[in-house]
C-alpha cells in the first residue's frame, strides 16, 4: 500500500507527466518515420535523457519505446515499411487492408490492439514479474541457444515458402558472422571494410531491407499507395471489428505474454507466432496475408502484450528480448538502475512507477491514434513522387543519424537492393533480419554450452527445458508435412 | 510453371549457392572456434539450396496454353511487356537519382541529398502541372529536416 502511494505520488509529478506525454508523442512520430524504430529513437534522445532524473528519464524512454512500436505499425500499415522488426507481422495484413482503401480501419485495429494487448501484458506482469524472473534464471547457454533457434524456426516456417524462409534465415545467420567473432575476436568476411568490423550494423540493414526496398517498389508505379485513391473504413470501424474477435484477442495476448517472458525472444517473434497461430485456427486461412483484419489483431495484440514481458526479462535478468530492449538496458545502466533479480526490491519505486506509466501509455496511444489516424492515413493518398523521396530521405537519415557515418547509408542502399530482389523473387526479408539479430546469440551460446560440457553435444538435450524447446523446433518443421498426412490417414 | 532458368528466384538460389560455397572456403583459413559456426550455417544452407534447386529443376513442367486462348494471351503478354519496360525505366531512373544524390551527399552533406532527391523525383516523375507544388514541397521538407535534425537533434547535415 505504501509502495502504491509512492508510485502514485511519483507519477503525478509534473515533470514525469510531461515526460509521459512527450515520450508517447515523440515515440509515435519516431515510429511513423520508416526506418527510425525504437532503437534509433532512443539512441537519438540519449544526450537529453541522461541529464534527467532516473525515474523521469525511464518514463520518457519507456513511453517512447512503447509508442514507437505503435507508430511503427502505422508505417507498416500505410507504406508497407515496419518501423522495427516487431512490426513485421502487421505488414502482412495491414498493408493489403490499406491497398483496399481500409487504412482507417487498419489503424483502428492497430490502436485497439496496442491498448488492449499492452494493458493485459502490463497488468499480468506487474503481479507476476518477480516469479517469472526466478523461472527465467533456470536458463543456461543451451536453453538460450534453443530459444534463438526456435525463434528463427518460427519465422522461417511462417513464410509463404518455407524453404525460401529457411534460406533467408541462413543468409541472416551468415551475415551475423561478419566482423570480429565473439569467441576469440578473429576477423571474418570483412574484406578489409572497417565499417563492418564490429559486425553488420542492424539499423542500416533494417532501413535498407524495408524502407529503401519499399521506396524502390513504390517508385516503379506512378500511382499512390491506396490503389482505390481514397481512405475508406473509419477508425471506429476498426475498434468494433477488434472487439468482435475476442477469442483471437485472448489467444494473441497469451502468445505475447508467453514469448515476452522467454529471455531474448522478442516482440517480432511474438507477432509472427501469433499471426501464424491465428491463421492456423482461422476458418478462412487463405485470406491471411491478403488484408484479413484478424491478422492485424493477432500481431498487434501479441507484440504489445509481449513488450512488458520483454521489459521484465531486461529488468530481472539483463537479457534484452529485442534491439530496443537492449538500448533500454544500456540507458538503465547509464542512469544507475542496474538490472538483476534484486532490482524489484531495491529500486521498487522506480520500477513500478515505470510499469504504471506504461499502463497509462497504452491508453494515451489509443487517444493519439483516435485523433490523428485520419491525418496519418492521408499519407497513402500522396503521389509517389512525394512519398518515395520522403521515405528515402527519412529512412536514410535514420540510418545516418545513429553513428553520423555515410558508410551506414551505403549499407542501407546495398540492403535496399537486396530487399528489392528478395521481394521480386519471393524471399521474405524477415528471417534474414532475425538471423542477423540472433546470430551472435546462437553462436556465443553454442560455444559457451560446448565449453561447459567440454565438447559434448549432449548438453543441448540435457535439461527438460532444452528437450521441450528441441521437440517444439522439430514439430515446427514437421507440422506442415504432418498436417496433410494426418488428414489423409483420417480419410482412410 | 515457367522453365527453371527463366525464373529469377532460381538464378538467385544459384548465386547464393556460389556465395555460400565461397564463404565456406574462405572460413577454412580461420581458427577452429571462429570457423565452426559459419561453416555449419554454410553447409546447412547449401543443402537446403541444393534440395530447393533440385525441386525446381525436377518439378512438373508447365502445359502450353490452349490454342483458342492464344490470341488473347499474345495481347496480354504484349501489355505485360510494355508495363514491365515502363517499370524498369522508372527503377533505373530512381537508382540513378539515389546514387547521384548520395554521392553528392558524401561531399556536401545529407541536406543536399535531401533536396536533390525531392527535386529529382518531382522533375523525373511528377506531372508538369504540379512542378511548382512539388518544388515548393522539396524546399519546405528540406527546411523542416534541417530544423528538426540539425537544430533540435544536433545531427550535422552540411559538409562532408
Amino acid at each position: 500500500m505504501e509502495l502504491l502511494a509512492q508510485v502514485a505520488a511519483s507519477l503525478l509529478q509534473w515533470q514525469n507527466l510531461i515526460a509521459l506525454i512527450s515520450g508517447s508523442l515523440f515515440g509515435i512520430i519516431i515510429g511513423i518515420l520508416p526506418g527510425l524504430g525504437p532503437s534509433a529513437g532512443m539512441a537519438l534522445v540519449l544526450p537529453f535523457v541522461l541529464k534527467s532524473e532516473p525515474v523521469t528519464a525511464l518514463i520518457f524512454i519507456g513511453a517512447l519505446y512503447k509508442c514507437s512500436n505503435y507508430g511503427g505499425s502505422i508505417t507498416a500499415i500505410l507504406v508497407n515499411t515496419p518501423g522495427d522488426a516487431a512490426n513485421a507481422a502487421t505488414v502482412m495484413d495491414g498493408y493489403p487492408l490499406c491497398e483496399k482503401g481500409k487504412a482507417g480501419m487498419a489503424l483502428g485495429l492497430s490502436a485497439t490492439g496496442a491498448m488492449v494487448g499492452g494493458t493485459i501484458g502490463m497488468v499480468c506482469l506487474i503481479f507476476t514479474a518477480p516469479f517469472l524472473a526466478r523461472f527465467a534464471l533456470q536458463f543456461g547457454p543451451a536453453e538460450y541457444f534453443w530459444v534463438a533457434v526456435i525463434a528463427l524456426s518460427i519465422i522461417a516456417t511462417s513464410s509463404d515458402d518455407i524453404v525460401k524462409g529457411i534460406i533467408s534465415g541462413g543468409v541472416g545467420l551468415m551475415l551475423s558472422t561478419v566482423g570480429l567473432d565473439s569467441v576469440i575476436g578473429n576477423e571474418r568476411f570483412t574484406f578489409g571494410w572497417t565499417a563492418v568490423m564490429d559486425g553488420i550494423p542492424f539499423i542500416p540493414v533494417l532501413v535498407g531491407l524495408f524502407a529503401v526496398a519499399q521506396a524502390l517498389v513504390l517508385a516503379e508505379s506512378a500511382e499512390s499507395i491506396s490503389q482505390i485513391g481514397k481512405i475508406a473504413g473509419g477508425f471506429f470501424e476498426g475498434v468494433a471489428v477488434y472487439f468482435r474477435h475476442i477469442l483471437t484477442v485472448v489467444r494473441s495476448a497469451a502468445v505475447g505474454l508467453f514469448i515476452g517472458i522467454l529471455p531474448a525472444a522478442g516482440m517480432s517473434s511474438a507477432g509472427l507466432l501469433s499471426w501464424s497461430v491465428a491463421k492456423g485456427k482461422s476458418k478462412h486461412p487463405e485470406t491471411f496475408g491478403k488484408g484479413d483484419p484478424e491478422g492485424v489483431i493477432a500481431s498487434e495484440t501479441a507484440t504489445n502484450a509481449c513488450m512488458p514481458g520483454d521489459l521484465v526479462c531486461t529488468l530481472a535478468l539483463g537479457v534484452p528480448g529485442s534491439m530496443g530492449a537492449a538500448i533500454f538496458l544500456g540507458i538503465m545502466i547509464a542512469l544507475g538502475v542496474v538490472p538483476g533479480p534484486l532490482v524489484f526490491r531495491e529500486k521498487a519505486e522506480i520500477v513500478y512507477t515505470l510499469f504504471a506509466a506504461l499502463v497509462i501509455t497504452s491508453f494515451l496511444l489509443f487517444l493519439f491514434g483516435m485523433f490523428l489516424s485520419r491525418q496519418m492515413a492521408a499519407v497513402t493518398l500522396l503521389p509517389n513522387e512525394i512519398i518515395v523521396p520522403a521515405v528515402l530521405v527519412i529512412s536514410l537519415l535514420g540510418s545516418y543519424a545513429v553513428n553520423l557515418n555515410m558508410d551506414d547509408v551505403v549499407i542501407s542502399l546495398v540492403f535496399g537492393a537486396v530487399g528489392y530482389i528478395m521481394q521480386k523473387t519471393g524471399f521474405s526479408p524477415i528471417p534474414l533480419l532475425l538471423g542477423l539479430v540472433l546470430g551472435d546469440m546462437v553462436e556465443s551460446n553454442y560455444h559457451r554450452a560446448l565449453m561447459m560440457s567440454r565438447g559434448s553435444y549432449s548438453i543441448f538435450f540435457a535439461s527438460t527445458i532444452s528437450q521441450i524447446l528441441c521437440v517444439l523446433t522439430v514439430l515446427l518443421y514437421a507440422m506442415p508435412h504432418l498436417g496433410p498426412l494426418w488428414k489423409k490417414v483420417m480419410r482412410g | 510453371m515457367r522453365a527453371p532458368l527463366k525464373r529469377p528466384d532460381v538464378w538467385c538460389k544459384m548465386a547464393l549457392m556460389a556465395l555460400f560455397a565461397l564463404l565456406y572456403a574462405m572460413a577454412r583459413s580461420y581458427p577452429s572456434e571462429s570457423r565452426q559456426f559459419p561453416q555449419l550455417i554454410a553447409v546447412f544452407t547449401l543443402v537446403v539450396l541444393a534440395v530447393s534447386l533440385g525441386r525446381d529443376f525436377l518439378g512438373k513442367k508447365a502445359s502450353r496454353p490452349e490454342s483458342a486462348q492464344a490470341g488473347n494471351a499474345r495481347v496480354r503478354v504484349a501489355d505485360e511487356q510494355r508495363e514491365d519496360r515502363e517499370r524498369k525505366k522508372r527503377l533505373y531512373l530512381t537508382w540513378g537519382l539515389i546514387l547521384i544524390s548520395t554521392a553528392i551527399g558524401f561531399w556536401g552533406g545529407f541536406l543536399i541529398t535531401t533536396f536533390l532527391l525531392f527535386i529529382g523525383f518531382a522533375l523525373l516523375f511528377g506531372e508538369r502541372k504540379h512542378l511548382l507544388r512539388n518544388s515548393l514541397t522539396a524546399v519546405a521538407v528540406t527546411a523542416v529536416i534541417y530544423f528538426v535534425f540539425e537544430w533540435i537533434m544536433r545531427v550535422p547535415l552540411l559538409g562532408n
